[in-house]
């Protein structure tokens, strides 16, 4: 690049109102792609989903089988309608760290409820409530009682395993009835009915996150919850809903993990909220709030689905695992920083 | 919201009209400080009113009043000429104050056009129609000659005046008929300045009411048609600019010719 670009887009960020601005100067050829690709979220894990799968399918060609395509995609479903309620929550400035712990109770409430005798639409509804339940309880502490929802959710972490072991004397849960395995593992023309549960949440999300009211408010609590105030936005019944929202989705993938396995496992779920939260900041979220896309979130489940799906496929020992998304999660935050700097000028501080 | 208007209206129709937004002797202190003492404020469509004194004379006091954020011990508050209680910021909102503040609220993750609209988004069943929002903020945009970018620019990469820019422009969008602008030059070029200072001209041809709240007398007889001048918690005069100076305000503010002013 040569310094006439670089003075020319400097100029170009920071123009002096009166003055006609020209953002796009210097900014084609190769390195402004690269440029672009940095900076977009999306171009950028698009581009690492293309580069892995790539070096995979060279070590093992069953990888871009069709069968092994949709392992990979149902083996992300559950954790993806968790991480779609997990991006809200990091919108609005947020974290829930009850989520494994609470898919975990959502399972089993529906499990018992169906071994107790209960209708299936009637089990699910019952395990989707005790989600919402848990969530208007965590999200009453954070945006009334004001403690920090790392707290809150810390605790709600331990309280919920806690009421998932008492209400189950820690035994799982089965046999559950046939028609209820069913919805987690029959399949529509060979695409599993998780992939679909996923998908739909997925699209109804991207456009209340996008499209609606709802979203372009909670944008705005995320990124300044003064001036949202100021703005007349109801910054506490936002705040509680992101929690009502994961605590439902979390209790919606337990349940989707307890048709699929058709156990109702009072042990399921521990660490989730870890994996959960690694993708969606993998997907470009920010831990300090208003930025993050479903779209990102999409892609970043499926980035670490795919090193999971890749690790195995590779002969790697499984115990890698842990080490190769430890790493991803850094590198990811790393490159959120840079993005930062040039887009915002600013740094990732509270 | 609501909006506690006394009926009681003792200026005629049309006079009261023409005033947006007045105080009537209005104290306020906090604790044993008087920050203000029986301050009179009117200002009325169409003019441009500034705001002066040294730090403590209780200029963002009387800010504060007017848009809702605080409620003064006595004294009343006048919108329009009817008696008004404020009971939040929105209450200033709705009786068509409109303020921007130093620190403008604006958010600075989302881009022009979400922060132009905030929390007041044109929407059909729930969802925002983005077209129509980037449209008529282009329109005002375009009218006032405040540039920006581009509407999906976010304000972390604006500049200042282009702030300023954006909160006005929000302002305007909100049908403000009366616009508070608190140190509106800080912090900017000149350039930018000068811009700032033709957009509040606009505000006042247009038939709005524009108090500004300044530090820079330069800024203030460049732009003000009156000049209240606060000493102290109290007015220490009132000037049209074009038969005053420098020097007159400057004594005003200092209080050198406070023999001749207290009693008020």
């Amino acid at each position: 690049m040569t310094p006439t670009d670089k003075s020319a887009r400097r100029g170009g960020a920071r123009p002096a109102a009166g003055e006609p601005t020209e953002q796009a100067e210097g900014e084609r050829g190769i390195g402004a792609l690269a440029r672009r690709a940095l900076l977009s979220p999306e171009i950028s894990l698009v581009l690492a989903i293309i580069v892995l799968g790539t070096i995979i399918q060279i070590q093992n060609p069953v990888f871009l089988k069709f069968d092994n395509l949709i392992l990979v995609f149902k083996a992300a479903s559950a954790t993806f309608v968790m991480a779609v309620a997990m991006t809200f929550v990091l919108i609005s400035g947020g974290i829930d760290l009850s989520v494994g712990s609470m898919s975990a109770l959502g399972g089993v409430s529906a499990a018992m409820a169906l071994t107790a005798g209960f209708p299936i639409p009637v089990a699910i509804l019952i395990g989707l409530l005790v989600g919402a339940g848990i969530g208007t309880v965590i999200g009453l502490l954070v945006s009334w009682a004001r403690i920090p929802a790392l707290i809150v959710t810390l605790g709600a972490l331990y309280v919920v395993r806690g009421i998932d072991l008492v209400i189950t004397g820690g035994v799982q849960i089965f046999p559950l009835p046939e028609a209820y395995k069913f919805l987690g593992q029959g399949s529509f023309f060979s695409v599993p009915f998780l992939i679909i549960y996923a998908v739909v949440v997925g699209i109804a999300a991207h456009v209340a996150l996008e499209n609606s009211k709802y979203g372009f408010h909670l944008r705005a609590v995320g990124g300044n919850i003064a001036a949202a105030r100021a703005a007349g936005i109801n910054v506490r019944r936002i705040t509680l809903s992101v929690y009502i929202l994961s605590g439902t989705c979390a209790a919606l993938a337990g349940m989707m993990i307890s048709a699929r396995t058709a156990v109702g496992d009072p042990a399921s779920g521990q660490g989730t909220e870890i994996a959960v939260i690694s993708s969606v900041i993998v997907g470009g979220a920010s831990l300090f709030g208003a930025v993050g896309s479903i779209t990102g979130t999409a892609l970043g489940v499926l980035l670490i689905a795919i090193i999971q799906n890749g690790l195995l496929l590779m002969n790697i020992s499984s115990y890698w695992q842990f080490v190769v998304l430890g790493v991803v999660v850094i590198g990811a935050v790393a490159i959120d920083s840079v993005r930062r700097q040039r887009v915002w000028r600013t740094k990732a501080t509270t | 919201m609501t909006i506690a208007a006394v009926a009681g209206d003792r200026a005629n129709g049309a006079e009261s009209e023409a005033k947006l937004l007045g105080l009537r002797s209005v104290s306020k202190s906090y604790g044993h400080v008087q920050a203000l003492v029986g301050v009179d404020f009117d200002l009325a469509a169409g003019e441009i009113v500034a705001l002066v004194g040294d730090n403590g004379a209780g200029k963002s006091t009387i800010v504060k009043i007017l848009s809702g954020v605080i409620n003064p011990d006595t004294g009343t508050i006048l919108v329009r000429g009817r008696e008004t209680v404020f009971h939040s910021p929105h209450d200033a909102y709705a009786g068509g104050t409109f303020s921007v503040f130093q620190d403008l609220a604006l958010v600075e993750a989302l881009d022009v056009g979400r922060n132009v609209f905030l929390g007041r988004e044109p929407s059909r069943f729930g969802l925002v129609r983005r077209r129509q929002m980037d449209r008529e903020a282009l329109d005002v945009f375009t009218t006032f000659g405040i540039k920006v970018p581009s509407m999906s620019m976010t304000v972390a990469l604006l500049s200042g005046g282009q702030r300023q820019g954006v909160a006005i422009a929000r302002a305007i969008l909100r049908g403000a008929a009366a616009v508070i602008m608190d140190e509106p030059t800080a912090a900017l070029g000149v350039r930018e300045t000068a811009h700032v200072l033709d957009i509040i001209r606009q505000l006042r041809d247009q038939g709005r009411g524009v108090l500004v709240v300044s530090h820079n007398l330069d800024l203030v007889f460049d732009v003000a048609d009156r000049i209240h001048v606060l000493r102290l918690g109290r007015t220490a005069g009132i000037r049209d600019t074009s038969r005053t100076t420098h020097a007159e305000i400057v004594h005003l503010i200092m209080g050198v010719e406070e023999t001749n002013e207290v009693g008020a």
